[in-house]
């Protein structure tokens, strides 16, 4: 990110929980109702999405790509279909 | 009475009309029933209806309240804008298989009576089975069959509760549903077709397989609709508060973890619907406007992103985040595309999935539902992360790493103009939604430009994207698949694969060896008895040495004398 993306970012996120203080409060408010909740909410949310998801996908999704493939272990599929073709011709 | 055509009837004859047409005008007649089904919404007034008998029952393939017309609209709008990204497809069965694919999308819209329902409803599967075999690879063929039996597999469970539903009550009316076996069945055929978790990983198997226009139109039609049937028949079922919340967490992350762009926009698809299937739970008329605007919205950004997705794969020839890592400056056109259907997805606004998604979280957060409300913005921000930064980031920010360079092809003009007209109507629904608002069924005050929401908005996405920025080290992609609800009825075919042909071959090779062993052995110990045997006396691998030829020739000898001393007995002692 270049200079002016930075500054625009910092104005952006400076402005909005600056903002926030501009709101009435409400008679019956919420826990997000608190200032810059969201702010907090929206960091701390990223974060445990990163995160999260890559331990989960590491340690119980992710496998190699050739785990659904058609006929078990690519090698050994080839294998079966050489003695296959070989019984056919005898 | 031509107002009164039930619109799917003017795509069925179109897909009739097609295959006899010149070639090159298939293309452009592809666009005539959008464009018939739009005009005659148009003319359709609430309340109208068409009956007919059908054996002893009544039923009403035309249907038309505010509910029904809304999806109509919809359907219709992103028939044309995927028939324009179509434009120049060259091939018939696709053009005519999303025909009727659009169009039975439409007779479920408009259908009075179950029946009617069923019907488009199993058309829908073997139509939109075409679309994922119209790619016509080894990969498509097995995903496509896949995906045609979990759906005819969830069209049995419609026609079973629909036919205990009329045994049970004697109607065929499509109204909301009362509670029991009969309205369960029916619930988990439309929720499979929800993508509601357990029953979604059919979207993430078969969507990235399909062809780049099959996916544009899956997308907008097999899961909206199943949203419109589940806000007709089972408003306010807590179970769907339940699927619904876990369907758009589990979707972010496998939209964080996966691969193949496709494939991360099909979890997001499987999220967004989440938050309309948990707006249909909750049930409140602020619920299911917001549950029915953001399909609405939905089916235009997420229609988009596909569009956006397809043409990158037309100009690179590639699919995976790890192939397509490091376009930097290139294809700046799709890239803005893309951003406008995913700052539609995060909820951005000044983009349609922020006037959209607004109501349904407000009508939980202030229906005192808070623990939902917090849950939908957290799968909020996974979706951004996912959709709207992660994806930018490693195909056109990151560094090109190992992967080679790209040979860009030219992308057809009208995939840019079918790309154009979804991004136009995202941008014009975020920045206009009273047009929005007045199609919803019903009556609603709603204010999404109100400073709260546009600064809770603002906090979020910016606090989102500093997180992401300051850990994008963090977020990278790897040449992997993650395992789904799919791995249950995938994994057995390996599984079985090994116990079946894998151990019979292997029987039988053992079998045959053992058997070569044994001929082999008679053979050689027929052809040479003697050097059977006394082979075994000679040092191993040094057969001709004077060790093993002085025995065998004593041997040999003695073969030959003793027959010969046994014949001379035999002759002079008579």
């Amino acid at each position: 990110m270049n200079r002016i993306g930075m500054i625009v970012l910092v104005v952006v996120l400076v402005a909005s929980v600056a903002l926030n203080f501009t709101i009435p409060a409400k008679e019956d408010p919420h826990i997000w109702d608190v200032k810059a909740f969201f702010a907090v909410y929206g960091f701390v949310g990223a974060l445990a999405a990163i995160f999260l998801s890559r331990w989960i996908g590491q340690f119980l999704l992710q496998r190699d790509e050739g785990y659904y493939a058609p006929h078990g272990a690519p090698e050994e599929a080839a294998e079966f279909q050489g003695k296959g073709e070989e019984g056919r011709d005898a | 009475m031509p107002e009164l055509l039930p619109p799917f009837v003017l795509f069925f004859a179109g897909a009739l009309a097609l295959p006899i047409l010149p070639r090159a005008l298939r293309g452009w007649a592809f666009l005539l029933p959008p464009i018939g089904a739009l005009w005659l919404l148009w003319g359709l007034a609430e309340g109208a209806s068409v009956t007919m008998p059908f054996l002893l029952w009544e039923i009403e393939p035309l249907r038309v309240d505010r509910l029904s017309l809304l999806f109509g609209w919809v359907f219709s709008i992103a028939a044309l804008a995927g028939g324009v990204f179509a434009l120049h497809l060259r091939d018939t069965g696709q053009q005519v298989a999303a025909l009727l694919y659009a169009g039975s999308t439409l007779g479920v819209v408009f259908a009075g009576d179950l029946f009617t329902l069923l019907v488009f409803w199993e058309v829908m599967a073997v139509t939109s089975a075409y679309l994922v075999w119209a790619r016509r690879t080894p990969e498509s063929h097995a995903a496509g069959k896949r995906y045609l039996y979990v759906h005819l597999a969830g069209g049995s469970l419609l026609l079973g509760g629909i036919l205990l539903h009329l045994g049970d009550t004697g109607s065929l009316a499509f109204e909301a549903f009362a509670p029991g076996l009969a309205a369960w069945l029916i619930l988990g055929g439309f929720a499979l077709n929800a993508a509601a978790v357990p029953l979604h990983a059919w979207i993430a198997d078969a969507y990235p397989e399909a062809t780049l226009t099959g996916a544009v139109f899956m997308t907008a039609f097999t899961t909206k609709s199943a949203v419109y049937a589940l806000a007709r028949g089972f408003p306010g079922w807590e179970v769907l508060v339940v699927l619904g919340v876990a369907s758009a967490l589990v979707a972010v992350v496998y939209s964080l973890i996966t691969n193949d762009i496709r494939r991360v926009l099909a979890y997001i698809v499987m999220g967004q619907v989440g938050f309309m299937v948990a707006g249909v739970g909750l049930g409140t008329e602020s619920a299911l406007n917001g549950a029915t605007a953001h399909a609405f919205a939905g089916v235009l950004y997420k229609g988009l992103l596909f569009m956006a997705a397809g043409a990158l794969i037309h100009a690179t020839g590639r699919s995976k985040l790890t192939e397509l890592r490091g376009l930097r400056g290139a294809l700046p056109w799709v890239l803005g595309f893309y951003m406008v259907g995913a700052l539609g997805v995060a909820g951005a606004p000044l983009f349609a999935g922020f006037v959209s998604k607004s109501i349904t979280l407000d009508a939980f957060g202030y229906g005192g539902r808070d623990a939902v409300y917090l849950l939908l913005y957290l799968a909020s921000i996974g979706a951004f992360v996912a959709a709207g930064l992660r994806v930018p980031f490693l195909v056109w920010g990151g560094e090109s790493g190992e992967s080679k360079p790209v040979d860009l092809k030219p992308i057809p003009w009208n995939m840019t103009a079918g790309m154009a007209i979804a991004a136009g109507i995202t941008i014009f629904l975020g920045v206009s939604p009273g047009v929005l608002y007045a199609l919803l069924p019903f009556p609603i005050e709603f204010e999404p430009y109100t400073m709260s929401h546009t600064v809770k908005a603002v906090q979020l996405l910016g606090f989102t994207f500093l997180a992401f920025w300051l850990f994008r080290s963090r977020v990278g992609s790897e040449a992997t698949i993650a395992l789904d609800a799919d791995w249950v009825y995938r994994r057995p075919a390996g599984v079985s694969y090994r116990l079946g042909p894998a151990l019979v071959a292997r029987a039988f090779g053992a079998a045959e060896r053992t058997l070569y062993r044994g001929v082999g052995a008679v053979v050689s110990a027929a052809q040479d008895p003697v050097g059977r045997v006394t082979r075994r006396e000679a040092p191993k691998g040094d057969e001709t040495s004077s060790t093993a030829f002085q025995p065998t020739m004593t041997f040999g000898a003695v073969l030959v004398l003793v027959p010969l001393l046994v014949l001379f007995f035999l002759i002079f002692m008579r």
